[in-house]
């Protein structure tokens, strides 16, 4: 853990480095009148420093019960965490080309079976019932305007 | 007229059963709204205001009124039962809610959350039968500079907000400011952060950035763990709060209530900041600050007395001045318009009937709020049982259509997940969402508030120092501070020494 | 066997035909509108324009034939609304309903993705004007008293705007200078207009420059007074405040509302619009709740609407370049 709280801190430093550049783009202003990109240089500054004082702090001081914790990166269902979550990417990205109901669908499909798959019949009756009574539900009665993709739903 | 009669005067239009339909349904579908993520009350008003144009008047604002109130009973829900948030201004519940939830105490936490919020509104209610007037005449005191010393003061509350390392809070935070960046600045027009994307112009909603933080996070870190856990404690302890819950709870209950009612009286301060305000003053004035966020009971009563409160103090901007103080109010003030009312200094004076209806009508409204939905946290807490492996796939469709329903724009589902993805990485390595959730609200407020007084006041700085509700803000942050460091340095101190005598 | 698959071959090769038929503009070009028209207003729900849309769609079903349904497209000062109806199919089923900001000024200040001929003007449907207001307690009883303490000293004179880069703030602009004020004044920036009326309120701002619908609460019970309209004529509301051009300086700049169709619409379209909505505009409940709203209906057809809107730009170009608002 200890280690990793070093590498999370140099992150911390490089981006906070990263935003007081942008914000030097801007125009700073003064003190009494400051301009756009006053307080985000500040801002950065100060992620630089909380930074450096997280990453030493983490360098210097051993907290005993902390230490003998395995990594916070090892992780048991680590295939399921991914999937979910590129699935939900793709999902959002082809949202406005395969429109909701479809994409919706898909997606219910792939997620239904990251735990305990239930076999085919039982998934593809439950993303089309889930899939479908949002979409009517949500998009006709609650009028969200749902993206439509190119076969209009 | 005095107050009693314009009390019986108001009853007597709220209680005819036309209105008490109008008070029911709106109550009802606010509530519907405020469970449902994402689409909120500003939606659905917008959407209903056609409807109430056939409506005589004081029943139509009875009736967009009740969506507005009702919405904050809803919220607590999801919540409560799956970590989202249903509104802006539940997102404090999560902290502690889900957490009892966990624990097999879903019911005492959403029967808590409903009679909080009960007590909050109808003792805010008083408060604006009482004096509304004279907390307009509060209100229009709040220039630039004060609305700075109380964001400055809002901030010291994220310190209380930190369950673990008070360093790793501050980092979310600052980021939680830089984000906040990200857009348009209103002072220059010129783009910030956008790298010309032009969905980023208007900045990260807020809705996408907590739901995916609360609700998608959640979801991933359940999902690592073997099947066999249970992320719900099968044993249901009790459906209601217990007598000792009660106990637990009346300090946050009653100061819940002066802080919710306070901050939705002024113009831009909403239910949100007021919930997240009564958390942090409870868990600042506890007796056991570090149970905060390990599911006490007063973890929830002090966020859902608070955002209530608030809801119906924000009614008061708009009677009494005509300045609507959210985006909500700012449509009650459109159907008002449409109407032929204009709300506002002369209102209580021309249309006493309508403001005291409405009034009263609040009441019966918040009355039925409650009765309506203690019976339904049996329901609630069923949900829990669905299996896992069919729960969390809804939850996530829940949190798309939510994160959808704010602009319609799929950029917004990306953003969600995105945050949901960080949001993971940053729980792994022990960092809090909270205190960027709250940065992000509070940095453009407290960016605005600076800029603008120092327009105003010619590029002096002392105008925060003559001016007494700014001073006395600001000195009141710079005390909280001094009261924190003091323990920080005391450790330090230590820590220095350890190193000295070889760890 | 070869039959069979030729002939379900044929059948689904004809249902795919009839898919795509059916959706083609042949089968619609029946009576246009055959089905609800979308309005996209790209601004947020709760301003004067969204109830005025309100107000429009209860009415469009009997005139149109078929329902207005709202769509909100808000961001980036109206210009995210605006460029997605530029780039939608010219059927004549998405409209938009706008008003000037977006289409006279935000193009020429910044890249907004679309230009002033991206759009066939079908219909104006209403005018309100900019009023110059101070708190009522304060000395000045005209215009030109206001006018002369700002250029007295006009670095003291604090200025509070609710659009940096949109029509109030500009309107300024012209007004100060045709006043011959070169100066320009500590300028607040505020997201409503409570806001910033809360500030006059408070005496931190000086005087602001809104459009009279945001002020009409305060203008009633005397607690702002109005100095000036910025309209070609007096504004039937307020029959007792006078123009600015009456008090010499030319300044008009009128908050507009208006319907809009992406460029290659038809012809017919447009003028079946606009038709209907010159008698939506008469309409009498309609008019009631326009008045309501103290915004009278007003009406130019799209010739008339075209030149309008011509003019317009023109006039706020030549006034962003004096003003010296840079073009991002």
């Amino acid at each position: 853990m200890k280690r990793w709280d070093q590498r999370a801190s140099v992150i911390g430093v490089v981006l906070g480095i990263l935003v007081v550049a942008a914000a030097l783009r801007m125009e700073l202003g003064a003190w009494n009148s400051p301009g756009p990109g006053f307080l985000p240089a500040g801002a950065g500054i100060l992620l630089v420093i909380l930074s450096v004082a997280y990453g030493l702090n983490a360098r210097w001081t051993t907290d005993p019960e902390r230490a003998r914790q395995p990594s916070p990166w090892i992780i048991e269902h680590w295939r399921r965490v991914v999937s979910v979550l590129v699935a939900l990417l793709l999902y959002a990205l082809l949202l406005d080309t395969l429109g909701y109901l479809i994409a919706t669908f898909l997606l219910m499909v792939v997620l239904l079976r990251v735990l305990e798959p239930a076999g085919w019949p039982m998934t593809l009756l439950a993303a089309t019932l889930i899939a479908g009574a949002t979409y009517v539900v949500f998009g006709k009665w609650l009028m969200v305007q749902f993206p439509r993709g190119i076969l209009g739903v | 007229m005095d107050l009693a009669g314009n009390v019986l005067a108001g009853f007597q239009v709220s209680l005819q059963p036309i209105n008490l339909l109008y008070a029911f349904f709106g109550a009802g579908i606010g509530t519907l709204v405020g469970v449902l993520p994402g689409i909120g009350p500003a939606g659905t008003i917008a959407l209903l205001l056609p409807l109430s144009l056939g409506m005589p008047p004081v029943s139509a604002i009875i009736f967009l009124a009740g969506v507005y109130y009702g919405s904050m009973y809803g919220g607590s829900t999801t919540s409560i039962l799956v970590n989202i948030p249903g509104e802006a201004a539940s997102v404090v519940t999560c902290l502690d809610g889900y957490q009892m939830a966990r624990q097999g105490r879903a019911g005492p936490a959403l029967g808590m959350a409903a009679m909080g919020s009960f007590i909050g509104a109808t003792l805010s209610i008083v408060g604006l039968m009482l004096i509304a007037p004279l907390l307009a005449g509060v209100a229009r005191e709040f220039g630039a500079p004060e609305y700075f010393g109380l964001v400055c003061l809002g901030v010291m509350m994220l310190v209380y907000l930190s369950r673990g390392s008070v360093l790793k809070s501050l980092i979310s935070a600052v980021a939680g400011l830089i984000l906040s960046f990200i857009g348009q600045d209103l002072f220059t027009g010129d783009d910030r952060f956008t790298f010309g994307v032009v969905e980023l112009k208007d900045g990260l909603g807020l809705v996408p950035l907590f739901m995916g933080l609360f609700g998608i996070t959640e979801v991933l870190a359940n999902l690592e763990a073997p099947i066999r856990r249970q992320v719900y404690d099968a044993r249901l302890k009790n459906l209601f709060p217990t007598a000792k819950d009660w106990l637990d709870s009346r300090g946050a209950i009653l100061r819940g209530t002066g802080i919710g009612f306070f901050l939705g009286i002024l113009p831009g301060g909403s239910a949100m900041i007021a919930s997240f305000a009564a958390y942090a003053a409870e868990k600042m004035f506890s007796r056991h600050p570090e149970r905060f966020g390990t599911g006490v009971i007063e973890g929830v009563a002090a966020p859902e007395t608070a955002n209530n409160a608030a809801a119906q103090g924000a009614f008061i901007p708009l009677f009494a001045l005509g300045i609507p103080p959210n985006v909500a109010m700012a449509l009650l003030l459109g159907a008002f318009v449409l109407h032929g009312i204009r709300p506002g200094p002369l209102m209580m004076e021309q249309h006493p009937q309508i403001f005291w209806g409405a009034v009263t009508s609040m009441y019966i409204g918040n009355a039925m709020l409650l009765v309506f939905n203690l019976p339904l946290i049996g329901l609630w807490v069923r949900i829990l049982k669905v299996p896992y492996k069919m729960l969390f796939p809804l939850i996530l469709l829940f949190s798309v259509i939510g994160a959808l329903s704010v602009r319609y724009s799929p950029f917004d589902v990306v953003v969600m997940i995105l945050f949901g993805a960080i949001g993971y990485v940053l729980r792994k390595m022990e960092f809090e969402a909270t205190p960027l959730v709250l940065a992000f609200i509070l940095g453009p407020m407290l960016e605005q508030a600076l800029r603008q007084s120092l327009i105003i006041s010619h590029g002096s700085f002392t105008i925060f120092f003559t001016r007494p509700i700014a001073a006395v803000c600001l000195g009141l942050t710079l005390a909280i501070v001094i009261a924190n460091l003091v323990p920080l340095l005391r450790a330090g101190r230590k820590v220095i020494a350890a190193q000295e005598t070889g760890d | 066997m070869k039959a069979r698959l030729s002939i379900v071959a044929s059948i689904v090769v004809l249902v795919v035909l009839a898919v795509v038929l059916s959706r083609s503009p042949l089968a619609a070009a029946e009576k246009y509108p055959v089905r609800p028209v979308e309005l996209v207003m790209p601004f947020g729900p709760g301003g004067s324009l969204d109830l005025q849309a309100r107000a429009l769609a209860a009415v469009a079903m009997q005139h149109l034939g078929q329902p207005f349904v709202i769509t909100m497209k808000p961001g980036a000062g109206g210009t995210i609304g605006t460029a997605h109806v530029a780039r939608s199919k010219p059927d004549g089923y998405t409209l938009l309903l706008t008003a000037t900001g977006p289409m006279s000024i935000s193009l020429q200040l910044e890249d907004t993705g679309y230009t002033k001929d991206s759009f066939i003007p079908i219909a104006l449907l209403n005018l309100t004007p900019p009023v110059v207001a101070v708190r009522t307690d304060r000395p000045w009883k005209t215009l030109e008293d206001l006018l002369t303490h700002i250029r007295a000293n006009p670095a003291r004179v604090v200025y509070g705007t609710t659009s940096v880069s949109g029509l109030t703030n500009l309107a300024n602009h012209m007004l100060l200078q045709g006043a011959g004020i070169q100066a320009s004044l500590p300028t607040v920036p505020f997201k409503s207009v409570g806001d910033q009326l809360l500030s006059i309120l408070k005496g931190d701002t000086e005087y602001m420059v809104q459009i009279h619908s945001g002020l009409a609460a305060y203008l009633r019970s005397n607690q702002i007074r109005a100095l000036a309209v910025l309209s070609e004529k007096r504004f039937p509301v307020m029959p007792d405040v006078p123009t600015a051009k009456e008090l010499g300086y030319d300044v008009v700049a009128s908050q507009w509302m208006g319907v809009l169709a992406p460029k290659g619409t038809s012809p017919e379209v447009v003028d079946t619009i606009a038709k209907a909505l010159g008698k939506m505009v008469k309409d009498q409940s309609f008019v009631t709740m326009a008045t309501k709203m103290d915004i009278p209906p007003a009406f130019l057809q799209p010739a008339e609407f075209q030149e309008f809107l011509e003019r317009e730009y023109q006039k706020y170009g030549v006034a962003i370049q004096r003003a010296g608002l840079k073009k991002k």
